[in-house]
């Protein structure tokens, strides 16, 4: 066997797993245990007669024979098996059946495993900096009113005031909500007490924000127009002169999971026609309609948005984390720091509550000030500290605006605003900031940093009040939304598209309604009092509009806004199989059992896979007219190479065959009846079969490897480190824990805020 | 509330670029390499409500002619000035006469048809054409030799917050209106901003190192290694920031008066600081154009320093007989006057850079109104002032013209820059083409 075919062929064993859970009572062995192992002592022997030589003495690899280290995630059988099958490559029948299993055996425990790895590598807690979602939310808080809380109710749409006059005067007709703003009154008046020349409308109340990033706010219009969001003293668009019909636009950056102040005055005069829009474009979407579901009549507060572009935070371990700077991030932080300096130093009298008439005015700017910077830094201030950030600025200089310039800039460009993890373990002020970090991505509110005052949260009691009181707050359940996306991938769907040809009305405006569609069934899911991980892979309901139920054939009340609509549940199960993930998950004419696979073996049951030696075109289905996808799929990763990933991968794709590249729900392909069987072998070995997308969900929901991936997948999302860091049993106590409290997800961060706070685990 | 919107275009360059002189590259005036020709500029004072004719136009025509009441201000300039009378306003078309006043007067084109409605008339919108000083800014821009940071700065005083027909007096195009930029510390901030944020910026590094060296002695070593990362590129912005302060002393960077507010009484001040801040963009060639607006159309500014307590507008409408008010009108316009003569001694004191003579030798301010005469709200006669040389035009006479459009005047303009355009605005309006007689 040649020396590189050989390779390729060794590859494919090399799963990477990180999942550790089921290895973690093998590496606790004490050592006289281990030396009494006779059979670890066999396979050792073995390995270094026959296997060292290419894999080196801990199965690091040696530079041109085979470099690739020895680690995975394959079972002490299946590992046995391979090296059976093809070990030592000049003849692999020169260490078969029980001499495989001792080195099976012995490099299992010795390197291959994950949590071998962990005991050679120590994985330990890391000083991150925040990362841009960080940054961006605990510039929000920090700057914020912190009086003004939003109140999410459940009512929809705006507040609408319509008056008999072009300039907001008598008011005709009183308690009226609008669900969202599209009116096209023609040459009419919108109401018999109006007239059909002149009238105003007023809608006033929030916009909430479905996710972060920049929306493209649009208004078209023949007639005057101002709009005013989450800045009440200045319009965002302003189009009070009119002269024909026109499409007014701007862009607004907005943190997701937030409701923002929203005021449209509307009026016309004289013209011909009336007529009003108010739309939007979310990141990467069509434009539509605002729909009802993200407009309440409620007032909200101003919240300050850092829209400057940062560049994207290291993702190579599969999560978002602060490990590394650059030059040009630390660019961005600084033109936000300036830009918050700006607007602080705009508004000093409303920042600092007093004028600099009052004669204690300098003092009052001082005491402000140490409580902007106690906040930024979560800590309280000693007199050095003090002078250091903020007296020292403030008594070198008259011009008191520039002192505050001068403070905002040092405190926000400060390592201590910047990182995390830093400070003692135990120390108030570092549990503070870590859960705060956890819960909300964010710096500790006013009643958290109060507890850091004045000492208590060191009492596990207030600690855990604490945890309880912020995990139900609206910005833990944004990050948890935050999360999902992420654990969906969704951020891969963007500019997605199919086949016009046999999907001529699959466009723009559906994908958009889709990505509503999920956010909606994300957000069902974890705003409920029980935020239910098992919902994920088993509600049978879907949020559809007119455009929507239309598409996919399934019947609803007829509405342009969203509802909930329960299908039938053989035919869909929960957000794995949401016809946006679907769609996203699929081939631009077929769906892809492989797409799906992946997703479900990497994310869902926390398996790692590597990608493909070589990269792959995968089949046209043209060239194989006659051979249904599954058939397509099997026939192409038939090759050895491939077989030893997409044994897993396949099955884990084909009980989602029901659904095409758009997401429907099909019974057929090409004439013959889909066959949706597959099957699943866990890690313990038990090969387990199931028939269609509802039997999948339903062994997904209670599989111990799905929790406990998910378990570990959200842990590193929060906290930005990874579990093992915080000692080796903190991963099994979590999953435990998780299924205790019957699998809600809020339960499981408040478990993960507190392990967070633990220190590092012991060397 | 976001932050600050049009710090963005400023800031990209706060001198951190990769590039080691950023501030050098993106201000063109620095090295005076465009300098080779002349420079010439354009500077349009826009006051509101008419003026009172027989205390304003001289009654003289020619070289010998005696200042009234109203420009008695401008006698230092009388021989760097023209006087010109009988250029009207033709512009006909929806909105009232302010409406039309002030959006055709450097537009020399029709509103748009539209929603906003005037005392009486038709409602009207924006108006329908390109503005004057915007055209002119486009030919400058275009040509490598005569671009500018900025191309044009719009500055407005007491200017009220709201954007409508009456509050524009430029516009980029049709439908297109350009808001002048009513308070000076914003101005300030545009021209200088970046600057006064590197030195602030600056000033606290020095602290910050300190905050890097605490914290990473309380850190292990594993983690020293990204703080101390962080604080390299730390220093390596404080190095580029030093890099580039060496150029800032080009700059003369006027001082403002703090914490002036928006305020009518404090018009006097915000006038003299806008100004301030107009003569120096000229001098560090920011722009060439630049458009000053007092107030509005309908403008109500109570001239108390004055001792006028009324609004100006409610003035313009008394009838000619009401002396006490025509009074009143004329030393409003002659407060005008002085703010007119104020930014011509401020040119005329100085020099040009790079150049020859004084400022004022290469500017031409032209001092205009949306109406000739408040109370028939008549646009014939429209106020045209000039003073300066920088056109080229025949200086120091009264004009008396028999009722031409101003389309023409706004041609001269154009074509005083070398911009020979055949028509502007409503070609209708433009008959013989230029104005004769100006050169």
């Amino acid at each position: 066997m040649k020396l590189h075919s050989l390779r390729n062929n060794y590859s494919k064993i090399s799963f990477w797993f990180l999942s550790l859970f089921f290895a973690c009572c093998l590496i606790f062995e004490p050592a006289s245990l281990q030396a009494r192992d006779v059979l670890f002592s066999k396979g050792k022997k073995i390995y270094f007669k026959q296997c060292a030589s290419c894999h080196g003495s801990k199965g690091e690899g040696v530079k041109d024979r085979y470099d690739d280290p020895l680690i995975g995630d394959l079972s002490k059988n299946d590992l046995a098996k391979l090296i059976s099958e093809t070990m030592p490559e000049e003849d692999p029948e020169d260490c078969i059946g029980k001499n495989a299993s001792a080195v099976a055996h012995y490099i299992l425990k010795e390197f291959y495993s994950p949590a071998a790895q962990s005991r050679l590598h120590p994985i330990r807690v890391e000083v991150s900096r925040l990362t841009v979602r960080q940054f961006r939310v605990s510039i929000a808080d920090l700057l914020s009113d912190p009086q003004g809380k939003a109140i999410l109710s459940d009512q929809r749409g705006l507040k609408a005031e319509y008056f008999y006059t072009r300039n907001f005067k008598q008011s005709k007709i009183p308690g009226r909500v609008d669900p969202s703003i599209n009116y096209d009154y023609g040459e009419e008046s919108p109401d018999k007490n109006l007239r059909k020349e002149e009238f105003s409308i007023r809608w006033k109340g929030s916009l909430i924000a479905p996710e972060t990033g920049e929306y493209e706010i649009v208004m078209k219009t023949p007639n005057g127009v101002k709009l005013w969001l989450n800045d009440n003293s200045k319009p965002l668009i302003d189009g009070w002169v009119a002269s024909g019909m026109r499409e007014l636009k701007t862009t607004i950056f907005l943190l997701g999971g937030r409701s923002y102040p929203l005021r449209l005055d509307y009026f016309k005069y004289k013209e011909k026609l009336s007529s009003i829009k108010l739309m939007w474009k979310l990141p990467g979407q069509a434009k539509q309609v605002i729909p009802s579901r993200y407009l309440i009549p409620e007032n909200s507060p101003e919240t300050v948005v850092v829209s400057r572009k940062f560049p994207p935070d290291d993702q190579s371990e599969g999560y978002i984390r602060g490990n590394s700077v650059s030059k040009e991030w630390l660019q961005a932080v600084t033109y936000s720091a300036v830009d918050i300096a700006d607007f602080v130093s705009q508004r000093m009298n409303r920042f600092v509550k007093a004028k600099p008439e009052d004669k204690d005015y300098k003092e009052k700017v001082k005491s402000r000030f140490v409580q902007f910077v106690e906040r930024a830094f979560s800590m309280k201030l000693n007199d050095a500290a003090k002078k250091h950030f903020i007296y020292q600025y403030i008594d070198q200089s008259d011009d008191l605006k520039l002192a505050v310039r001068k403070i905002i800039i040092h405190t926000i460009e400060s390592p201590y605003f910047l990182y995390r993890f830093v400070g003692k373990k135990g120390d108030s002020s570092e549990i503070a900031s870590r859960i705060s970090l956890v819960l909300w991505d964010s710096i500790p509110d006013k009643e958290l940093l109060k507890v850091v005052l004045d000492g208590s949260l060191k009492k596990p009691e207030v600690l855990e009040k604490q945890i309880d009181r912020m995990v139900r707050d609206p910005k833990a359940t944004a990050k948890i939304h935050a999360f999902m996306l992420d654990w969906l991938n969704v951020e891969r769907f963007k500019g997605l598209s199919k086949d016009k040809k046999r999907f001529p009305k699959f466009n723009d405006q559906l994908v958009s309604d889709l990505r509503i569609s999920l956010n909606l069934s994300i957000s069902e899911t974890i705003e409920k009092e029980k935020a239910d991980f098992r919902d994920l892979f088993l509600s049978p309901d879907l949020y559809l509009n007119d455009n929507l139920a239309a598409f996919y054939q399934i019947k609803n009340d007829a509405n342009n806004d969203f509802v909930k609509v329960s299908v039938n549940p053989a035919e869909r199960a929960g957000i794995i199989s949401h016809p946006y993930v679907m769609a996203g998950y699929a081939y631009h004419s077929t769906s892809s059992p492989i797409h799906r696979g992946v997703f479900l073996a990497k994310t869902v049951f926390g398996r790692r896979l590597r990608p493909p030696k070589e990269a792959i075109t995968p089949l046209a289905p043209d060239l194989h007219p006659d051979l249904t996808t599954r058939e397509r799929i099997k026939f192409q990763t038939a090759p050895q190479a491939c077989v030893k990933c997409h044994e897993l991968i396949n099955p884990l794709g084909f009980p989602l065959e029901n659904f095409d590249a758009v997401g429907r729900y099909q019974v057929k392909e090409k004439g013959q009846p889909i066959d949706s069987s597959g099957s699943y072998e866990s890690l313990a070995g038990k090969i387990v079969y199931f028939d269609g997308v509802r039997e999948l969900a339903e062994y997904l929901a209670e599989s111990s490897e799905v929790h406990s991936a998910f378990v570990e997948k959200l842990f590193r999302y929060s906290v930005k480190q990874p579990v093992l860091a915080f000692g080796h049993s903190q991963q099994m106590k979590l999953v435990k824990s998780f299924v205790t409290n019957e699998y809600d997800i809020r339960d499981l961060l408040k478990e993960i805020a507190k392990v967070s706070v633990r220190g590092q685990k012991k060397r | 509330m976001a932050l600050y919107e049009n710090r963005r275009e400023f800031l990209k360059t706060l001198g951190l670029s990769t590039a080691s002189l950023p501030f050098l590259m993106n201000l063109p005036s620095l090295g005076f390499a465009s300098s080779a020709k002349r420079k010439k500029r354009l500077v349009v004072v826009f006051s509101p409500n008419g003026v009172v004719p027989w205390d304003f136009w001289p009654d003289e025509e020619g070289d010998k002619f005696t200042l009234k009441e109203s420009l008695k201000p401008l006698e230092p300039f009388k021989e760097r000035m023209l006087t010109l009378n009988g250029i009207c306003d033709k512009i006909k078309g929806d909105g009232d006469g302010h409406m039309k006043g002030i959006g055709c007067l450097l537009t020399g084109i029709e509103l748009l048809p539209g929603n906003v409605q005037g005392g009486s008339d038709t409602p009207a919108g924006w108006s329908s054409g390109i503005s004057i000083d915007q055209e002119i800014k486009n030919f400058l821009q275009a040509n490598p030799e005569t671009r500018t940071r900025f191309g044009s700065l719009e500055f407005g005083v007491l200017v009220p917050d709201r954007a409508d027909t009456w509050t524009r007096i430029s516009y980029a195009g049709s439908n297109k209106p350009v808001a002048p930029v009513n308070d000076p510390y914003e101005m300030f901030s545009k021209m200088y901003g970046k600057m006064k944020d590197q030195e602030t910026l600056k000033s606290v590094l020095d602290n910050l190192r300190l905050d890097f060296k605490i914290i990473s002695k309380a850190t292990s070593s594993e983690d020293r290694q990204l703080l101390e990362e962080h604080a390299q590129f730390v220093r390596e912005m404080e190095q580029e920031l030093t890099l580039s302060e060496g150029e800032e002393l080009d700059h003369i960077v006027p001082e403002l008066e703090a914490d002036v507010t928006a305020d009518n009484d404090n018009m006097p001040k915000i006038s003299r600081m806008q100004t301030e801040l107009l003569v120096n963009s000229f001098v560090n060639d920011f722009t060439r154009i630049a458009t000053v607006q007092y107030t509005r159309s309908v403008g109500s500014a109570k001239m108390r320093w004055l001792g006028v307590e009324e609004g100006h507008h409610v003035l313009s409408h008394r009838p000619d007989k009401d002396k006490d008010s025509q009074d009143k009108l004329t030393r409003i316009n002659k407060w005008y006057a002085g703010e007119v003569a104020h930014l011509a001694k401020k040119l005329a004191e100085t020099p040009e850079p790079g150049g020859e003579g004084s400022l004022l030798d290469n500017t031409l301010i032209v001092w205009t109104n949306e109406l000739g005469k408040g109370n028939n709200h008549s646009r014939d006669n429209t106020p045209f002032v000039l003073i300066g040389n920088g056109l080229d035009f025949n200086m120091g006479r009264s004009l008396k013209y028999k009722s031409v459009t101003h389309n023409r005047l706004l041609l001269s303009l154009a074509h005083g820059f070398g911009h020979e355009l055949k028509t502007f605005g409503n070609p209708d309006f433009c008959g013989d083409g230029p104005l004769t007689g100006l050169t």
